[in-house]
């Protein structure tokens, strides 16, 4: 209410409480003109003065209802103070005034509780409208946020039966929602995926971690497949009884196409790149090489022959040139070495991996052991596999790692040959092994993981700043 | 007239082969038994021919030289490998002699080494650097030892025992010829029966056969010459 109203409002019952007083006391107030006495009581059978305890009345609820519960009681008390002096020592039957007041007080009090009460109701029954509409909004905002999740999501009971399924599954599963609702979820799986979905249910009824956002295939509608990461999780009742399972799915089948290509393209490579350097060694070894061998000897013989022969001084300039030759040779033969050790072909992985430690050792003082078990014959891409990781790692120990010391274990259990390659140098953040490889010229890494892949095993890294860098590979036998 | 070293020559380049051949044919005490052109062909001649020593490049079609040696071990013991290979780093000699070579020469080395190295070999000399030895050793000692073989141990003299302890402190044949006041000749005769008898063809191999067979031990390898370092 404006404070304009508010004052009308006061105004308006101080004048009518003045006249009313005024009236109620007309006899203490001798010469003031009154309006005569106006008849009412011959019309509605009332005394006037009864008739201004029950204006009384009026006051105190107008009082109450437009200018609230305080200005209502302080109305109620001053006119108690007015009514009952007239009740006790003015009326001349003050058994009917006091009655009559003290009803007129009681009638009044009981509106203004009734004003109050009436208030208080409404201000909730307004609060309650709030919290109506709040509900509403929020529960609209989840309906919104299910049926337009990118994410598809759907709940099915105990037994597979989907219960309730948003708009996403309809582009993931190629059926409408309407048709895939009440279907088993079953339906879109190949016995593979309901092996794991069978398997994730017993672990998540039994209470055990799963790993979440594990991968699934789901059959389309068309009978295509799509592969999604999936998130499970069980839905109970109010007594934690299991009720249903909730899911939610992100169709990664292009994500995993890529990657898939991208690691072929990875193996390719890498299996091209082995052969060239194959084919290149063996040119340089088998051919050049062996031909400047030739030129090498026929200069040893030719000098340390018949000298008679030849002149004294030709002998020294045959011999320098023999030198030549075999400078070039060794040359040729480090270059072949370079493109592909036959160290390793020959002597095997161990010997290859003594061998780049020494020549660690040698070039930059990094102090390098290796300590291997006895190793079985391996099938030669598992040993090009394990050298070139090797490679690899020394490499990065010689650009980055800034290490004094290097250790390599080969270690044999009955399935995996284990390689860990540890150095004690500045370590790195793993984390930035995750990130844009390629971008960041770390291809090698990816390099390492997919060959530790192709001959099915797999590579970690594990690093901290300070701390040092551990290379694990470990390759089944 | 003295007796001349018999030696087979493998080597997959045909001009290389001849090369050798020629060096080898050039000495008067030595002759070509034979000439082999993969490493199968090396080990069906040195089964037939039982040459002194083979001399036999590494890289070979069908069969590397490092596998005939393998082979040509067990079914020749008393042939010597002489391996011609490219590299010579420390960690690929080891294979090549853990493998049975007995020596190895680089593949430019000039003929006057070769012929010196096949002499040597002949004489019962080492033809392998202190250091290489000393690690061979050390390679054989890691092995468990098979159990002393008492055989061996009877077949040879005490003569041949003292020469075999003395070998192993890394003598030459004349500081074991002046130690014992015995001529050269003598050493080497001495030698030529350790090896027969102990089916080996090189010192580096008695030594490392001594050691696992238990007729050697830590202590005798370590008086001199190949304390650790």
């Amino acid at each position: 209410m404006s404070n304009r109203w508010r004052i009308f409002h006061i105004c308006f019952l101080t004048l009518l409480f003045l006249v009313l007083t005024i009236s109620h006391y007309h006899e203490l107030l001798a010469g003031i003109p009154i309006i005569g006495e106006i008849s009412i009581s011959s019309l509605i059978g009332l005394s006037r003065l009864t008739f201004e305890r029950f204006i009384y009345i009026l006051l105190v609820i107008y009082a109450g209802w437009s200018l609230g519960i305080k200005v209502g009681i302080a109305v109620w008390l001053v006119s108690a103070l007015t009514m009952l002096p007239r009740a006790l020592f003015i009326s001349i039957s003050p058994i009917d005034a006091i009655t009559e007041s003290v009803s007129a007080l009681t009638i009044s009090g009981l509106s203004l509780a009734l004003i109050q009460m009436r208030r208080g109701w409404r201000k909730q029954q307004k609060k309650l409208r709030g919290i109506k509409v709040a509900l509403r909004t929020s529960q609209e905002n989840y309906e919104e946020l299910f049926t337009n999740a990118s994410d598809a999501i759907w709940v099915h009971d105990l037994n597979g039966k989907i219960i309730i399924a948003n708009k996403a599954c309809e582009k993931l599963s190629g059926y409408p929602i309407d048709e895939g609702i009440g279907k088993s979820v079953s339906e879109f799986m190949s016995p593979d995926a309901l092996g794991i979905a069978r398997e994730i249910k017993d672990k998540l009824m039994e209470g055990q971690a799963i790993d979440q956002r594990y991968d699934q295939r789901l059959i389309k509608k068309d009978g295509s497949e799509a592969i999604v990461e999936l998130l499970t999780r069980i839905i109970r009742d109010d007594d934690g009884k299991p009720i249903a399972f909730q899911n939610i799915a992100r169709d990664v089948t292009e994500e995993r196409r890529l990657r898939d290509n991208l690691r072929f393209q990875i193996h390719k490579t890498l299996m091209a790149q082995e052969e060239e350097r194959k084919r290149i060694a063996r040119e340089l070894h088998d051919d050049v090489a062996q031909s400047i061998l030739l030129l090498s000897r026929q200069l040893d013989i030719l000098t340390s022959g018949d000298v008679h022969k030849i002149p004294k001084a030709a002998v020294g300039e045959l011999e320098h040139i023999q030198n030549i030759a075999n400078e070039t040779y060794k040359s040729i033969q480090r270059y072949a070495r370079d493109l592909r050790p036959s160290i390793l072909d020959q002597m095997g992985l161990v010997a290859a991996l003594n061998w780049l430690a020494d020549e660690l050792g040698k070039e930059l003082g990094i102090k390098t052991t290796v300590k291997a078990d006895k190793l079985p014959q391996l099938p030669t891409e598992t040993e090009l596999a394990m050298f070139r990781i090797a490679q690899e790692t020394l490499n990065n120990v010689r650009k980055h790692a800034q290490a004094s010391e290097v250790n390599i274990t080969v270690k044999l259990d009955s399935n995996n040959v284990k390689m860990t390659i540890t150095d004690n140098g500045k370590g790195f953040l793993t984390s930035r092994l995750t990130g844009d490889l390629a971008r960041e010229g770390k291809l090698g890494v990816l390099g390492m993981e997919e060959r530790a892949r192709l001959i099915g095993g797999d590579l970690k890294i594990k690093s901290e700043l300070g701390k040092g860098t551990t290379v694990l590979a470990r390759a089944p036998i | 007239m003295k007796v001349k070293t018999r030696i087979l020559i493998a080597d997959d380049h045909p001009l290389l082969r001849e090369a050798l051949c020629q060096v080898f044919s050039n000495q008067k005490d030595m002759e070509i038994v034979g000439e082999a052109n993969n490493g199968e062909e090396a080990i069906n001649l040195t089964s037939q021919l039982k040459p002194d020593i083979l001399v036999m490049d590494i890289m070979m079609p069908k069969l590397d030289g490092l596998e005939a040696s393998r082979q040509i071990k067990k079914i020749a013991p008393n042939t010597a490998i002489l391996i011609l290979t490219a590299y010579d780093d420390d960690n690929y000699v080891l294979g090549l002699l853990e493998a049975g070579a007995t020596g190895y020469l680089l593949k430019s080395a000039r003929g006057q080494d070769l012929v010196e190295a096949v002499r040597a070999i002949k004489a019962g000399e080492s033809v392998l650097h202190p250091k290489i030895i000393e690690r061979l050793l050390k390679q054989a000692m890691a092995k468990p030892v098979e159990g002393v073989d008492r055989k061996i141990k009877d077949i040879l003299s005490d003569r041949e025992m003292e020469m075999l302890k003395l070998l192993a402190t890394g003598m030459s044949n004349k500081e074991i010829a002046e130690k014992l006041c015995l001529s050269l000749r003598t050493v080497k005769a001495h030698m030529s029966n350790i090896f027969t008898k102990m089916n080996v063809a090189s010192r580096s191999e008695a030594l490392v056969n001594a050691l696992r067979k238990g007729l050697l031990t830590l202590e005798d390898i370590k008086q001199e010459n190949y304390s650790e370092d």
